[in-house]
């Protein structure tokens, strides 16, 4: 809650601004019943018109002034708000982009989005609106009961303790809603990721007729989440009515108590209606303060997830004092005896892989699905860090380099091709905003991407759909080759970036890599022998271990993996042939 | 009708006393409930509205003249008339907040059986991240303000009608000239009325441009990085973000002006009041100093309702918006319906006729032109061309992902227009290009098409396809739970549990879209055999790079820019001049 706090402490003024403003509007409240009492006693009944225009001045007066301090409150405290979660929401998104690649792979898409938006929001409504309404309201009651005690310590008495009950059992109520409370939110999370589910995944849905199956998980999961509020409903409902009417029990106690004390003569009929009028008008803060009782618990989890994710530690950051390896970066990369393992898991990936690449050279990885060829080409750009052993680009430590520096100057197109929504020229041009439509082209021309960006009605600025719709696999693939290569980079990662590639593209691809892996250190992942075979080194791995290691005419020599698959391959186009 | 996703000034065209007639249509299953919870309702104003004339009647009756016989009865009756409003209030609640669940309830399952009918088009239209704010925040809008708005409502406008007759009761002629301020209000809200919609609107828009940019950016964080990107993001961050916070406050502004207004109006109507009292008092019989005090408390107790009621105004605006966005939805016809009289299609032999189909899915840029292409039950079939030739296209065409714009195709001779989607598809197994895994169990993503087959059947398709292996190295093997699109596993594992899954369906038709690109040749060899073996007696449509794959089908047929450029056998075209398939054996048999 402190914490929390800290948020609204850059902007105190404006808050101190808004609790005056708030105080004013309270104040003027109270004024105005006084005046009109004032009219009724002094004009109205005693007839005398003399002093009346002088007291509707002054409600007018209060009435425009209150007016005033009412507009000034609203759009001040939506500023507050408004800057408030910029602030928040801003923190989080640069945390986000600065999580380490490990931690999306345990994160959900909706859980995120839902920490940005939902829970931002209700934050928002805390720490613009209930906060600074609720120091009002307190200083409202405190005043009312300070009023009360003046006409009558007993009859305060009487009004201060339910006040305080009620200020207890609130927070009891409070208490056990938040679990279910907590309940209800990771069923909507649960509802969310379905949701998600299914609709990212209609295709398959739909190409395997599974539709009722989807309603089913559907309704089964929004069914439970319905329960969850029926039952939060019911435990808040069952009892709160007795809670908020515990001011109606106080004016009863009041007039009993009261009633029996001015019929004994102890106080004046004027006080009990004094009291009464006071119980009357505490009536309202009371009752409001509970309600934003009830938001206290949403805000509290809320806020308990936003702080978990800018306090989850970055795993992978650049170093305090990193060492430069600046525009001379030559590629040159080196494993030492390096392994590793995913968080979470107990199996190694990667096992002692000692490697070298000369500046300049490539080296392509070779071996079956799953024996860790993608992993050690994200240890590179340092996506994760080895458990043990050590990885150095031109003999230093990936770990002492500027990460981002690293990182410009490496160039990955990985299996996947991710895309953004945005222009063909935009997605290239992705690693460098700033790139000319001229460097745009001759990267998409190197791509083999030209011809058919050109092809397409709008050309370069045709907009990618979510997730690529609209385009063919190899399409993407090809506009992810270019955005590697307008880059520029030392270090090239060619990531069985030509799986979804027709054959022919495919040959033509090899001509343009052939030219633009030239002077560059390339690490190649492939199936295709033929592709591999160009590659200065080649290197076999199983189980997340080297086992092969060598040129293709060495490999082919020493007949093991390589030879065998090598023999497959060619069996099958001998055949053809 | 899809772009009025994008334009939403299309929304204000729908009037709204038929979206509200649609909306409470909603309500009508629960009307019994909430007619019950009304009464409940009505009957705790009536209570409330009853407290100050109990205690009048306790101070003047009792305590004023000391009379203490009876006291403590009317005292008790009080309490039991107090125990009994909260009682109704408790109840009403209780209701109200089950029908508000069911409601939303109902809403969901609708939206989404009815997204789910829903084509390929619209999907390829509507970002994923936009159907989900329908979901989350049109939804909860929608139910907040069907449920508790409503009932907020209902209290305010009989609470003023109340008060305003007790007005009218007491002295007209002072009722007539409290409420002369009415007009003003009335007038503003006129003004403001449509702007405040239009902020709302825009607000909404920026809203969520921001939320699809969120989104992309989460699930594409990886790549983000990869090209160090963070700073300009950043940067887009803040503009969209400012750009909410702008529209936002613009908004707020606009209804900032409502509450000082009511407050100036009120200050009007109380010196008119008073004015007009002071001048008259004593000339008319009910105007006393009694009547006054009443008055003053009456038009505080109207001016309440009517500030609520105008914010009401505003939450009315953005239930309107968010009712019409989710009938938008509702109302977006699927482009492909099966037919009243579509039957289901009971078993099939695996025939299929491609009989003159054209298709575009911009009817300007046709992607398949006059195709006409037979297979026969239990052949396979090659398609081979270059990226973008159509292959895909034909392919998603038998499942009837999208309808022929020219021609039909036939399966068993019956056109496939005519008969059940579901039914259809359920006899065509199918692996994609880019292979979705469902955050579930493997197991369950396995036996997705089935989802009572047996664990043994689900063993027997993943070794099958070549995946057991790899499954049981997982942390609980079977059991284990895949990340978002199973992002745990590389490409080729992806692949793998796509097959088995296709395997397990066991389908008549069998469509194979690229299905063994991303994986390593020894595992692609196996995976051959498998499939071999599977495709044996099922007809075949398989899209493939490798000539591997390609020389064993029964038919290959070449595409070239939509239409069919080759057809015939591995032997029969392998030596045809000029030929297309001759030049690609060529180029992969280096």
């Amino acid at each position: 809650m402190q914490r929390l706090l800290s948020f609204l402490r850059p902007h105190w003024q404006l808050v101190a601004a808004l609790i005056g403003l708030n105080l004013l509007i309270a104040v003027l409240l109270v004024i105005s019943p006084i005046v009109i009492k004032q009219v009724v006693d002094e004009v109205i009944a005693k007839q005398n018109l003399a002093g009346l225009p002088t007291y509707l001045g002054i409600i007018v007066a209060v009435a425009a002034l209150r007016a005033a301090a009412l507009l000034g409150y609203q759009v001040g405290r939506e500023r507050l708000g408004q800057t408030v979660i910029t602030d928040i929401r801003t923190a989080l998104y640069r945390k986000l982009l600065a999580l380490h690649w490990g931690y999306y792979d345990n994160e959900r898409t909706g859980s995120l989005m839902s920490r940005m938006i939902g829970d931002v929001e209700s934050t928002r409504i805390f720490l613009s609106g209930i906060l600074i309404d609720s120091v009002n309201q307190v200083t409202t009651i405190v005043l009312l009961l300070a009023g009360f005690a003046q006409q009558d310590l007993t009859l305060a008495l009487i009004a201060a303790v339910p006040t305080c009950i009620y200020g207890i059992t609130l927070y009891l109520l409070f208490a056990e809603r938040r679990e279910i409370q907590l309940k209800i939110h990771q069923q909507s999370a649960v509802v969310n990721a379905t949701l998600q589910d299914s609709l990212s995944g209609v295709k398959v849905v739909k190409a395997f007729a599974q539709e009722p199956q989807e309603f089913k998980k559907f309704d089964r999961d929004i069914k439970l989440l319905a329960e969850l509020n029926i039952r939060s409903n019911r435990v808040w409902n069952l009892r709160n009515p007795w809670v908020s009417g515990m001011t109606r029990l106080m004016q009863l106690t009041l007039i009993l108590v009261g009633g029996l004390r001015v019929m004994n003569g102890e106080i004046s009929l004027g006080t009990l209606v004094a009291a009464l009028a006071f119980a009357n008008l505490m009536m309202v803060p009371v009752q409001q303060l509970g309600q934003q009782m009830t938001a206290l618990g949403q805000t509290a989890s809320a806020a308990m997830r936003i702080f978990q994710t800018l306090d989850e530690p970055i795993a992978i950051k650049s170093p305090a004092m990193p060492l430069a390896a600046g525009d001379e970066l030559r590629g040159d990369i080196r494993f030492e005896n390096v392994s590793f393992k995913y968080p979470k898991t107990n199996s190694y990936v990667l096992k002692h892989i000692n490697l070298h690449v000369p500046a300049g050279t490539s080296l392509a990885l070779v071996g079956a699905t799953g024996a860790g060829k993608s992993t050690l080409a994200n240890l590179i750009p340092r996506f994760y860090d080895p458990i043990t052993g050590s990885l150095k680009i031109d003999n230093i430590d990936v770990r002492e380099m500027d990460l981002s520096e690293l990182r410009r100057h490496i160039g990955i197109v990985s299996q996947d091709p991710l895309l953004f929504s945005a222009s063909i020229a935009e997605n290239i041009a992705f690693g460098r905003v700033d790139a000319t439509q001229a460097t745009i082209e001759r990267a998409a021309k190197l791509a083999q991407a030209h011809t058919f960006i050109t092809a397409l009605p709008k050309g370069y600025a045709t907009v990618i759909g979510e997730r690529g719709v609209g385009l063919s696999g190899g399409q993407k693939q090809r506009l992810a080759i270019a955005r590697a290569i307008l880059l520029d980079p030392r270090i090239l990662i060619l990531d069985d970036s030509m799986s979804a590639v027709d054959a022919e593209t495919e040959r033509l691809l090899q001509l343009a890599f052939a030219e633009v892996m030239r002077g560059r250190s390339t690490l190649l992942i492939a199936h295709r022998l033929s592709t591999v075979s160009q590659a200065d080194q080649i290197m076999v791995l199983r189980n997340g271990q080297i086992v092969e290691q060598g040129s293709h005419n060495q490999l082919f020599a020493a007949s093991g993996y390589y030879r065998e698959i090598l023999e497959m391959q060619r069996m099958s186009t001998e055949s053809i042939t | 009708m899809l772009r009025r996703f994008t334009t939403h000034k299309d929304f204000a065209q729908t009037p709204p006393d038929q979206v509200l007639k649609r909306l409470f249509g909603y309500l009508r299953p629960y009307r019994r409930r909430m007619l019950f919870a009304l009464s409940i309702y009505v009957m705790c104003v009536t209570l409330t509205n009853l407290n100050p004339f109990v205690d009048r009647i306790l101070i003047d009756q009792y305590i004023a003249v000391e009379r203490r016989e009876g006291f403590y009865l009317i005292l008790l009756l009080a309490l039991a008339m107090h125990i009994l409003n909260q009682l109704g209030a408790g109840l009403r609640q209780i209701l109200v907040g089950r029908t508000n669940q069911h409601i939303l309830y109902d809403l969901r399952c609708q939206l989404f059986n009815h997204i789910q009918r829903l084509s390929f088009s619209f999907f390829e239209s509507v970002p994923v991240g936009s159907i989900m704010t329908r979901f989350i925040s049109d939804l909860t809008t929608l139910n907040d303000f069907l449920a508790w708005q409503m009932a907020i409502l209902v209290y305010d406008v009989s609470l003023g009608l109340i008060s305003i007759t007790l007005m009218f009761l007491i002295d007209a002629h002072l009722a007539l000239v409290a409420l002369l301020t009415l007009p003003v209000l009335v007038a503003l809200g006129v003004y403001l009325r449509p702007r405040i919609r239009d902020a709302y609107e825009e607000m909404r828009e920026a809203g969520s441009r921001l939320n699809v940019f969120l989104a992309e950016n989460i699930s594409g964080m990886r790549v983000i990085q990869a090209f160090v990107r963070q700073n300009v993001n950043l940067s887009e961050f803040g503009h969209k973000n400012s750009d909410v916070v702008a529209r936002y406050m613009h908004t707020m502004r606009l209804q900032a002006w409502f509450m000082p207004v009511v407050e100036l109006t009120r200050a009007a109507g109380l010196v008119a009041v008073l004015y007009v009292a002071a001048q008259e008092v004593g000339l008319r019989p009910s105007l006393t100093v009694g009547t006054l005090v009443a008055f003053t408390a009456y038009i505080n107790n109207l001016w309440g309702p009517i500030n609520t009621i105008t914010n009401m105004f505003v939450i009315l605006q953005s239930a309107l918006t968010s009712a019409n966005r989710a009938f938008t939805i509702l109302d977006t016809q699927a482009d492909i319906a099966d037919t009243p009289d579509a039957k289901a299609l009971a078993s099939v032999h695996g025939d299929i006729l491609f009989d003159n189909v054209s298709f575009g899915y911009d009817p300007a840029h046709p992607v398949l032109r006059d195709i006409h292409l037979h297979i026969p039950p239990g052949q396979m079939v090659a398609l081979v061309g270059q990226t973008g030739s159509g292959k895909t296209t034909i392919a998603s065409l038998v499942c009837r992902f999208y309808d022929v714009t020219a021609g039909r195709i036939l399966v068993d001779n019956i056109d496939i227009r005519t008969v059940q989607q579901r039914s259809l598809r359920q006899h065509i197994g199918v692996v994609l290009q880019d292979p979705f895994i469902f955050s579930d169990t493997i197991a369950n993503n396995i036996r997705y098409a089935r989802p009572n087959a047996s664990m043994d059947e689900v063993i027997t398709a993943a070794t099958f396809a070549n995946a057991h292996d790899f499954i049981l190295q997982q942390e609980d093997g079977y059991d284990t739970i895949c990340g978002e699109r199973g992002a745990q596993f590389s490409q080729g594992q992806r692949q793998l549990i796509s097959i088995a899954r296709a395997i397990l369906a066991n389908p008549r038709i069998l469509i194979l879209d690229e299905a063994t690109s991303a994986v390593d040749t020894q595992t692609e060899m196996l995976i051959q055999q498998a499939l071999e073996r599977l495709m044996q007696g099922r007809t075949a449509i398989v899209i493939a790079h490798r000539l591997s794959t390609i020389r064993r089908a029964d038919q290959i047929v070449v595409l070239k820019q939509g239409t069919i450029a080759e057809t015939g056998t591995h032997t029969t075209l392998i030596d045809r001049p000029n030929g297309y398939y001759a030049a690609l054996c060529k180029a992969q048999g280096r």
